[in-house]
């Protein structure tokens, strides 16, 4: 055997996968080959330099309680089903969009992530009124093959608390240029305040329409006389028809009249309403953002500062956002023809 | 059925303070393969946070007779072979460790090393992670499998859903990159890369 072809198997002999009659023929060749010996030499050293630098590492404090907070909604309870089956009718296309449409006077980036743990202890009351309407609790979870290389799929679901753009209401200063350790204000200690008890009242509206565009125009006027902020959360066009769902958030004064005026753009096919406290998962980000800051405050790395400082912005407005989902009211409108 | 088989099993049925258990016994060895696969720590972070995510959604597919740990490497390799490479690479990783008990400053050389012996063997390490950092996703994934982790290759082979074949072949050609660009750093810092000490024999080894 000749020095290239040792050279070539040095490694895998050090590996203890080279058969014994082979790892003789190249322990013999070693014995009488400086140059091939300092190849061995390297690779060993090689090897020791990347186990040293690499011990066992620590994963960072919180690092479960953050997995947690960005666990998809387990789709178990009443209302979820209904829009979890277009959610998960949406696989191809994007399931977030935001609508740029003409008349919008802003919209938020609001996580749709939340996992809220439903503290209502009455069942949420449905009224069908289709009785084809389909509410069996179906299968929730796709079924993801390690093995399909997506990579991170879903932005959506993984993606915002992470400081990812936030759109914010013009009209409001929001949190951007916050990148200096600023004094407390008084907005930020209401938002962290831990003690108040969150809780989100939805209600579903689930509609047959005939003209999209029509209703469209019509829904956004209404949301504009509400002074509603709303986004779009799933679009879809397939050759049976389209769907379409709006997450629509408006001051409880005016609650009552939007919702009676969007009942009115079409066939109304159910009806839901649902209570539910935000509190677990909107405490678990202020620990977070609280652990983040000390963190930031105790680091004098420039890089890690900005790092942080974009994760903590992007939990403040996460609890913003849900802190003004939990004084309003929502209205999930799914549109379909 | 052991713990985690069960913990597996609860987590599956929607239990998550189940799956939370699971994500605190698997974390660290999670978050090193992470730090070992992207070079830095904050993208081990997100990618380790990524792995358990995936994990969670992908539950329904898992079957329990399988290795858990196994295939949380496999959802991470697979992961950092996708994601794209976002931030520079800590070259030095001379930082302390943080530990929980408190940080651990990193040790440099051993004591039976001369100055020079010790500055040396800095800067070939150095060299190493530098290089270690050129190479592709799936390359350097490898490696990080066979010499960090320790892996055989057929358990790569097996980790990875690849024929031997393909494994060995694929650690070869890393290897070789590997020896380019090292090669390559050195003449440019002008490190010396041969290295006169003693080969052992494999059967020697651990």
């Amino acid at each position: 055997m000749n020095c290239k072809q040792v050279k070539n198997l040095i490694p895998d002999w050090l590996d203890g996968e080279i058969e014994a009659s082979v790892a003789k023929t190249i322990e013999d060749h070693l014995f009488h080959c400086e140059s091939c010996r300092e190849e061995a030499a390297f690779w060993q050293a090689a090897g020791a330099a990347l186990r040293e630098d690499f011990g066992d590492l620590k994963a960072p404090e919180g690092f479960a309680k953050a997995v947690l907070t960005k666990l998809p909604e387990r789709q178990n309870s009443g209302w979820h089903v209904i829009a979890a089956r277009w959610r998960r009718g949406m696989a191809a296309a994007a399931t977030l969009l935001l609508v740029s449409a003409g008349a919008a006077t802003g919209y938020f980036q609001w996580g749709i992530n939340a996992a809220p743990q439903v503290v209502n202890t009455d069942p949420p009351s449905i009224i069908a009124t289709n009785p084809n309407n389909n509410t069996e609790v179906e299968p929730n979870q796709q079924p993801n093959d390690p093995e399909v290389q997506t990579g991170v799929d879903d932005p959506a679901k993984t993606g915002p608390q992470q400081g990812e753009n936030n759109e914010q209401d013009p009209a409001d200063p929001g949190l951007e240029g916050n990148s200096t350790g600023k004094a407390i204000d008084m907005g930020e200690a209401e938002l962290m305040n831990t003690g108040k008890d969150r809780v989100v009242e939805r209600t579903l509206v689930r509609m047959k329409v005939d003209d999209f565009d029509a209703v469209r125009e019509q829904t956004l006027e209404y949301i504009n006389e509400a002074e509603a902020g709303y986004e779009v959360i799933a679009s879809e066009d397939v050759e049976t028809g389209s769907q379409e769902s709006l997450k629509i958030v408006v001051d409880n004064s005016r609650f009552e009249t939007l919702l009676e005026n969007l009942s009115g753009l079409g066939q109304v096919v159910t009806t839901e309403s649902s209570k539910t406290s935000i509190a677990d998962e909107y405490n678990k980000n202020v620990e977070q953002v609280r652990s983040l800051k000390n963190q930031f405050e105790a680091s004098t790395d420039a890089n890690e500062r900005e790092q942080l400082q974009v994760k903590i912005t992007g939990i403040m407005s996460q609890l913003k956002a849900w802190d003004q989902e939990s004084k309003k009211k929502t209205i999930i409108l799914l549109l379909e023809n | 059925m052991d713990d985690t088989k069960l913990l597996v099993k609860q987590s599956q049925q929607g239990n998550t303070r189940a799956f939370e258990q699971l994500v605190n016994m698997y974390q660290d060895r999670i978050y090193t393969l992470s730090c070992q696969l992207t070079g830095n720590r904050a993208d081990a972070e997100d990618l380790a946070q990524n792995v358990f995510i995936k994990a969670y959604r992908s539950l329904p597919s898992f079957r329990n007779e399988a290795d858990f740990g196994t295939w949380l490497y496999r959802i991470a390799v697979n992961l950092s072979i996708n994601e794209k490479r976002k931030r520079r690479p800590d070259v030095y990783l001379d930082n302390p460790v943080q530990t929980r008990e408190g940080e651990m400053p990193r040790m440099v050389a051993s004591d039976t090393d001369s100055p020079e012996d010790a500055y040396e063997k800095k800067e070939f390490r150095s060299m190493i992670r530098e290089a270690l950092e050129e190479l592709s996703a799936e390359h350097k994934a490898v490696l990080v499998l066979r010499e960090i982790q320790g892996y055989s290759y057929d358990e790569i082979a097996v980790m990875l859903d690849c024929s031997l074949g393909t494994i060995k072949s694929r650690i070869n050609r890393a290897r070789q990159t590997l020896k380019k660009e090292i090669t390559k750093l050195a003449s440019k810092n002008g490190i010396p890369i041969s290295r006169k000490s003693k080969v052992e024999s494999p059967k020697s080894m651990t």
